[in-house]
């Protein structure tokens, strides 16, 4: 009787191995330097070398409150190893990370930096971290939040 | 107590230091590799408007310190230079300074030889000038006798020659200017187009294409040319006509800002066209000339088209005036323009050089062939067949009666 247990835990385990979904291990997804991309009047910025497009309006929805306050600004992102995409804006007080999830930017985390809005911001890869730059001020990010 | 102050002092003023020099360095990647392609773009500048030999020194120094200012960064910008990286920045930036530096080798060598070429045209150029003023004197005493007669001949011998050598040489210089251009089909950059006017310059370009037409119309107008000729020289303006044409547009764009330089290609252009313009008359006046020789009275034409319709219309007035002028009238006046100037002469030396040079078609030629062959058959009865029986027949009536006598004489043996 024991014998035939542990015999269907073994077939089990077994059949689970054999239907667990494929995965290609050892990417990296990271960006050699971050790009500053205008955004144009519907709220849409692309970027060419990275051949992606996206609408950002949300993003100044839940960063201000106003949905058209991005006029005239740049956004900066960077696609840390993991995969995630680390965005702000100069005058944001969040660095927002967003992975991807069915054809759309989905936000993972909100990095507070500064209550009083990011003066100067710039990002660096720096593996496994993304960094950030405001003046002076160095951060080092992933995508659970800042480094400890 | 002193002494403590002293080291927290030191050690406050190392940590502030410290947190300014971290300040400093703080800089973006992104900057680096912007600051690193706008020094690249900044060179390759400076390559594509270098002046000479010199500048291309300096530029080579700044590659140097471009590379060594920036090798601390190397494995970012290779990662960020898509889809170029560090090193072949750098080796794109050292090639084309090599070339700019070959280009600027070949342009000495070119200028040296520019040098040697003016000379030769300016010897080529007063020498024609005085052959023109020569043959000009000798055609007043043309005909006196046989030695001015020989002497002109030699005269335009020589000067067809030196002609042909000037022309060719200034055909060249044209060239080598187009060839400056179609290295650079998008256009000329600023340095580039005021290089070229040097070079116009240099090589006195506009006056020795102004000369070199006037000449060639001075020598149709002080010589009597033939058909070879008149065909030879049509050709070199064609060819001449057609390089000028492709460097004459480029050169007003060049000279946009230069109205003196600009009209002098504008009188260029009407050169070419009055050269033209000479040629086609000459060709037409010589055939003209052949008809007026024979006192054959064409109404005058100046294409192929009125040519063919004049000689249709000349030859159906003679048709229709046959019964007023009379047979034997009508077929001398054929004979005279069909035989002896058309076929013998307008059709042998001229119709060819016409059609070669699309001032005739051949089914214009076709239908002055046709009306001359209506013609004829108005006043040439045709050929009658009633003379060869009658030949025939009284050849069998000889052979018969050689034969009849010849059997006789045997019959006699």
């Amino acid at each position: 009787m024991k014998k035939s247990k542990i015999l269907i835990v073994l077939l089990f385990l077994v059949v689970a191995a054999g239907c667990s979904s494929l995965k290609l291990t050892q990417a990296d997804f990271a960006w050699p330097v971050e790009s500053v991309l205008k955004i144009d009047s519907n709220g849409n910025v692309s970027d060419n070398r990275f051949s992606f497009s996206v609408n950002v309006k949300p993003l100044f929805l839940a960063e201000t409150g106003d949905s058209l306050s991005y006029a005239s600004k740049e956004l900066r992102i960077i696609r840390d190893t993991k995969g995630y995409y680390f965005t702000t804006v100069t005058g944001f007080k969040n660095v927002y990370v967003f992975g991807i999830s069915d054809g759309a930017f989905k936000l993972s985390e909100k990095i507070l930096i500064d209550e009083n809005g990011i003066k100067a911001p710039v990002m660096n890869q720096r593996p496994p971290f993304v960094e950030l730059i405001d003046g002076a001020k160095k951060y080092l990010m992933n995508n659970e939040g800042l480094k400890k | 107590m002193k002494m403590f102050n002293m080291m927290k002092f030191v050690f406050a003023v190392a940590l502030l230091g410290f947190i300014f020099s971290s300040a400093v360095n703080a800089q973006s990647d992104r900057e680096k590799t912007d600051k690193f392609k706008s020094g690249v773009q900044k060179i390759a500048d400076a390559i594509k408007n270098a002046k000479d030999v010199n500048e291309c020194a300096s530029i080579e120094t700044q590659i140097e310190k471009l590379r060594t200012d920036s090798q601390a960064d190397k494995a970012l910008l290779d990662k960020s230079l898509y889809p170029d990286d560090f090193s072949s920045s750098i080796e794109k930036l050292s090639t084309a300074l090599t070339l700019r530096k070959g280009d600027f080798t070949q342009i000495k060598e070119l200028k040296t030889e520019v040098v040697g070429l003016k000379d030769q045209v300016t010897d080529l150029n007063k020498k024609n000038f005085d052959l023109i003023g020569e043959i000009r004197v000798l055609t007043l005493r043309v005909n006196k006798s046989d030695k001015v007669n020989d002497s002109l001949k030699t005269l335009v011998a020589q000067l067809r020659a030196s002609l042909k050598e000037r022309d060719k040489l200034v055909m060249g210089m044209v060239d080598s200017l187009l060839t400056e251009f179609t290295k650079n089909p998008s256009g000329l950059s600023e340095t580039e187009q005021q290089g070229m006017i040097a070079t116009i310059k240099n090589k006195n370009l506009f006056f020795n294409i102004q000369r070199t037409i006037n000449d060639n119309i001075k020598f149709m107008e002080v010589t009597q040319l033939k058909a070879d000729d008149i065909s030879e020289m049509k050709k070199q303006q064609v060819k001449f006509s057609k390089l000028w044409r492709q460097i004459g547009p480029k050169l007003a764009d060049v000279y946009l800002n230069k109205k003196e330089n600009a009209a002098q290609v504008t009188q260029i252009n009407s050169l070419f066209q009055s050269w033209n313009l000479l040629i086609n008359n000459q060709l037409w006046g010589n055939v003209d000339k052949a008809f007026k020789d024979k006192n054959v009275k064409i109404l005058p034409y100046n294409n192929g088209q009125e040519f063919s319709d004049n000689i249709k219309n000349y030859v159906q007035d003679q048709i229709k005036n046959l019964p007023t002028i009379g047979k034997d009238a009508s077929l001398k006046e054929f004979k005279l323009l069909s035989d002896t100037v058309w076929f013998n002469n307008v059709k042998k030396d001229w119709v060819p050089v016409l059609i070669e040079n699309g001032l005739l078609t051949e089914a214009q030629k076709d239908t002055v062939e046709a009306n001359l062959a209506m013609w004829k058959t108005q006043v040439e009865p045709p050929f009658s067949f009633t003379w060869i029986f009658l030949a025939l027949g009284a050849l069998i009536v000889v052979v018969i009666a050689v034969f009849v006598i010849m059997s006789k004489k045997k019959k006699t043996l």
